[in-house]
């Protein structure tokens, strides 16, 4: 199927224009966060003014009244969507939040394919021992809870850090939620990729690829993985919007993201303490996760549909606590339905 | 005691687990019980951990139990100050200490009877002394270390506290310590103290809580979710003076909802909202609009501060200190509180003496700080830049006050990151000499009303690797001589040594070895029915439900 046959049908979809263009907006107002804050809001996002006061349309007011509830939205440059306990502006913070959950959501992607892409290759190719390991290994990290095994991880270095040997991620690094959300997804795309990897590894340009001489590893790369692309580009949408969901879990339970660092997360679980006083401090981070996750997810689907019309609906569906595990019709160990001929 | 919250927590977990070993309320069995009206109902946000007085330890446990369980002390029904006087409550008299303040000896009063009748003996003390360290009551301590023998009576070593002797006949009580102790009156003022008759089984009773005397009995105990006060109706006779007799009695029910808890008193479903919970702001809101006359907010001997190490850098340098506490945004803090602080400069609490009354070294603790002075400060002291980790429990408002104190020290020139931890490891991970914490928060609620309870909080001398209550590991010579002087001082005769405990107060704040924020408050909230002039709010124990009256 050709790529730009593909995209054109993506852009066709209008749920995933508009999806796309939500999420596009959202990365887009994140980015700029320092601009907004600078000229704008005129503070940061750590900076405090819960003994100040601010005018709002000719009346004085408290950021933070003297029983601890802090501003709502204020509709104006200063406090647009309120303050929070300690008298930081929310907006600014919800835009670098926004970054910290985005960025640590990408970096988790990334890290995920390629763990994934490495884990199915070595074991599709060559099976046997590697395989058994590799696959023990994933139905390992599989058999735990996704969440339980992010919290766990999570409130174990977030004091401590990890040392790679390589390098050291120090407790409050954005870095270890990453890497955290990073690898506890993996089998959730490596099986089904592996999976893959098998079948492909039958198939005929395969063997004439052997014959021709190539090593195995240039046949990885150069043959099989291209053909693993549609299904990498399906899932990374999806693996966006479950790492978002779980980065924002992790820190609303205080293993992912470390205070005074914002994330959706962490402003939900602050925003808590003063439902339903200050309801805006769990309003404003929620509906932009919500729209976050559910543009991504609505990408997700148009990905697919565009990659592979004829396809069945994937069976990998994103859920509260990780991706659903339920194999795809016509797949053999959860592989979606979306290998391609020979690559070009 | 550390983390209040920590150990209500700690206490509703313990009381949820043994809802299940719960029968259907095991009554007081303590006899024959009378109410003249009522009950009023209190609502509770946790159980007490144990309404055993030899067990529980949690402030909703005392609260009931201290005027259940009167040991040979008690403190005086008494708002502020005045409530944190130790009276006689079965002794006869104050003690008369002799041997250089090792050797208490008193009498017990004529004619007691438990509240199921059976006549109080001597020796009842003795039993509820080796009750408690055979139970294992969590401040036993208090009584291991400074009772003779007791130790090895908690070692299995001896059968009987050597240090204790009483005279069934006489009722004459001697007790020796192994050394002076000044706030041993306290101790025997603990409702753990509290006299029980020597049949009562060793073992946790705290569904079934042994006969004591007191104005009130505990009955109908559902673990978890309620219990009675009932009124001793053998009390009014035993005319103890300075013990109110009360009028009614007190249903406690646990609602462990603040809102539903405050509405209910609001409204005048339930009498009187427990002071543990602070109000949520809505009802803040309301109860200063629609109930003025039935609300206020009472001081609580609680200190809340930042403790600065002063064994690493930036803070072993007194200049950096003072910064600290010179930009301190006090303010900021009681909105954080949702109002529930009072703010202040001093280790020692206002109701406690040894407070002091002289001007904060720091600037007015109700301002909000000067950051530019600060800054200046902290570039003349060569610590500009410096990284400084700020350590804090996770739970609100904590976290928020951590949130605001490293952004304060962000603002004067320091590079802070936080440690934002579970509260139920904080404290342990914090006291751990080892782990080298830089700066964090921490509160402490007095164990009882003396100032060295709260300057030990500074005592070099008590400096150890594990369960450390020096945070700020400060080293002052001038503060260890004098806990150790002040802390021969019998609780009795503090009001002698007034001018020196505020001295003591004065040079930990003038150290910055800590950065207190102030006091916590509680509210005092009733419904219409009950006559809140008339309720004390005890500094130690809370409101006093001898002193609760319906109109």
């Amino acid at each position: 199927m050709g790529q730009r046959g593909a995209l054109r049908r993506l852009l066709h979809e209008r749920s995933a224009v508009i999806a796309g263009a939500v999420l596009a907006a959202i990365v887009l107002a994140c980015l700029l966060a320092p601009v907004y804050a600078g000229d704008i809001a005129h503070t940061g996002p750590d900076a405090n003014h819960i003994t100040e006061k601010i005018t709002v349309s000719g009346k004085r007011l408290e950021v933070v009244s003297p029983t601890g509830v802090p501003t709502g939205p204020t509709w104006t440059g200063r406090f647009l969507l309120g303050a929070d306990p300690n008298g930081r502006d929310v907006a600014v913070r919800l835009l670098y939040g926004g970054r910290n959950s985005l960025e640590i959501a990408a970096i988790a992607t990334v890290l995920t394919i390629v763990l994934a892409v490495v884990v199915a290759l070595l074991a599709g190719w060559f099976g046997g021992l590697l395989d058994t390991l590799l696959s023990r290994a994933m139905d390992l990290i599989w058999s735990y809870p996704v969440l339980l095994l992010g919290v766990a991880l999570g409130v174990t270095l977030a004091v401590s850090g990890i040392d790679l040997g390589f390098a050291t991620l120090r407790g409050g690094s954005l870095l270890l939620p990453a890497l955290i959300i990073g690898v506890v997804y993996v089998p959730y795309m490596a099986r089904p990729l592996r999976a893959q990897t098998i079948e492909l590894r039958r198939r005929e340009f395969i063997d004439a690829a052997r014959q021709q001489g190539l090593s195995g590893l240039r046949i990885m790369l150069g043959e099989i993985l291209p053909n693993l692309a549609s299904s990498i580009l399906v899932f990374t949408p999806l693996l966006l919007a479950n790492a978002i969901l779980l980065e924002s879990g992790l820190s609303f339970l205080g293993a992912g993201v470390q205070a005074p660092a914002p994330s959706w997360g962490t402003m939900i679980a602050e925003g808590t303490r003063l439902m339903p006083e200050a309801i805006h401090l769990v309003l404003a981070p929620g509906l932009m996760l919500l729209a976050a996750v559910v543009s991504a997810n609505v990408l997700a689907e148009a990905a697919r549909d565009a990659l592979d019309p004829r396809s069945q609906r994937l069976q990998v569906r994103p859920t509260a606590g990780g991706l659903d595990r339920g194999a795809p019709e016509g797949a053999q160990d959860g592989a979606p339905a979306l290998i391609e001929g020979q690559a070009a | 005691m550390f983390g209040r919250t920590q150990r209500l927590a700690i206490a509703a977990l313990g009381c949820a687990a043994a809802i299940g070993l719960a029968a259907c309320g095991g009554s007081g069995g303590t006899g024959k019980t009378s109410s003249a009206v009522g009950p009023a109902t209190v609502v509770a946000a946790s159980a007490p951990d144990s309404l055993d007085p030899q067990v529980g330890v949690t402030t909703s446990s005392t609260e009931a139990t201290w005027n259940v369980y009167l040991g040979l002390y008690t403190y005086a029904h008494a708002n502020g100050t005045a409530g944190t006087k130790v009276i006689p409550a079965l002794a006869a008299g104050l003690p008369r200490i002799t041997d250089g303040g090792t050797f208490y000896s008193t009498t017990l009063r004529k004619g007691l009877v438990f509240s199921d009748g059976t006549p109080v003996k001597a020796s009842d003390f003795t039993y509820a002394i080796e009750r408690a360290i055979k139970l294992n009551w969590e401040n036993k301590s208090f009584l291991t270390e400074h009772i003779a023998g007791a130790e090895a009576y908690d070692q299995g070593k001896a059968s009987s506290i050597s240090g204790i002797s009483t005279d069934d006949a006489t009722g004459a009580i001697q007790i020796k310590l192994t050394a002076p102790y000044g706030p041993f009156l306290n101790v025997l003022a603990f409702p753990a103290a509290g006299l029980i008759p020597s049949t009562t089984p060793i073992k946790a009773l705290p569904n079934d809580p042994p006969p004591g005397v007191g104005p009130y009995v505990i009955a109908h105990v559902l673990p978890g979710r309620s219990f009675e006060e009932q009124i001793n109706p053998r009390w009014a006779a035993q005319a103890i003076p300075g013990i109110p007799t009360p009028s009614v009695a007190i249903q406690v029910k646990v609602q462990s909802n603040p809102g539903s808890q405050a509405d209910e008193v609001l409204s005048n479903s339930a009498d009187l909202f427990d002071w543990n919970t602070p109000l949520p702001p809505t009802s803040v809101r309301q109860a200063k609009q629609e109930a003025s006359d039935r609300y206020s907010v009472e001081p609580v001997a609680q200190v809340s501060f930042f403790f600065l190490n002063t064994s690493v850098a930036p803070f072993n340098s007194l200049s950096a200190r003072m910064a600290v506490e010179t930009a301190l945004n006090r303010a900021a803090y009681v909105r954080l509180a949702s109002g529930y602080l009072r703010p202040g400069c001093y280790l020692v609490p206002p109701q406690i003496i040894g407070y002091s009354h002289s001007s904060c070294p720091g600037g007015e603790p109700t301002g909000e700080g000067d950051i530019a002075k600060a800054k200046q400060m902290v570039r003349e002291s060569g610590t500009a830049g410096q990284p400084v980790t700020v350590w804090g429990p996770s739970d609100s408002p904590h976290r928020e006050f951590v949130d605001n104190f490293a952004q304060m020290l962000d603002a004067i020139g320091y590079k802070a990151n936080e440690r934002v931890i579970s509260p139920s490891t904080y404290y342990p991970t914090v006291a751990k000499v080892a782990t080298k914490a830089q700066a964090g928060f921490a509160e402490y609620t007095q164990d009882f009303p003396n100032p060295v309870d709260f300057d030990q909080l500074v005592d070099g001398s008590s400096i150890q690797p594990e369960a450390n209550h020096d945070f700020s590991l400060a080293r002052d010579s001038y503060i260890d001589s004098e806990i150790e002087a002040l802390g021969k001082v019998p609780a009795s005769q503090l009001p002698s040594v007034v001018a020196r405990a505020e001295a003591l107060t004065d040079h930990i704040s003038h150290n910055a070895y800590v950065a207190v924020i102030g006091y916590q408050e509680a509210p005092k909230l009733t419904s219409d029915r009950v006559d809140f002039g008339a309720l004390v709010f005890s500094p130690v124990y809370g409101p006093d439900w001898t002193t609760l009256k319906l109109k």
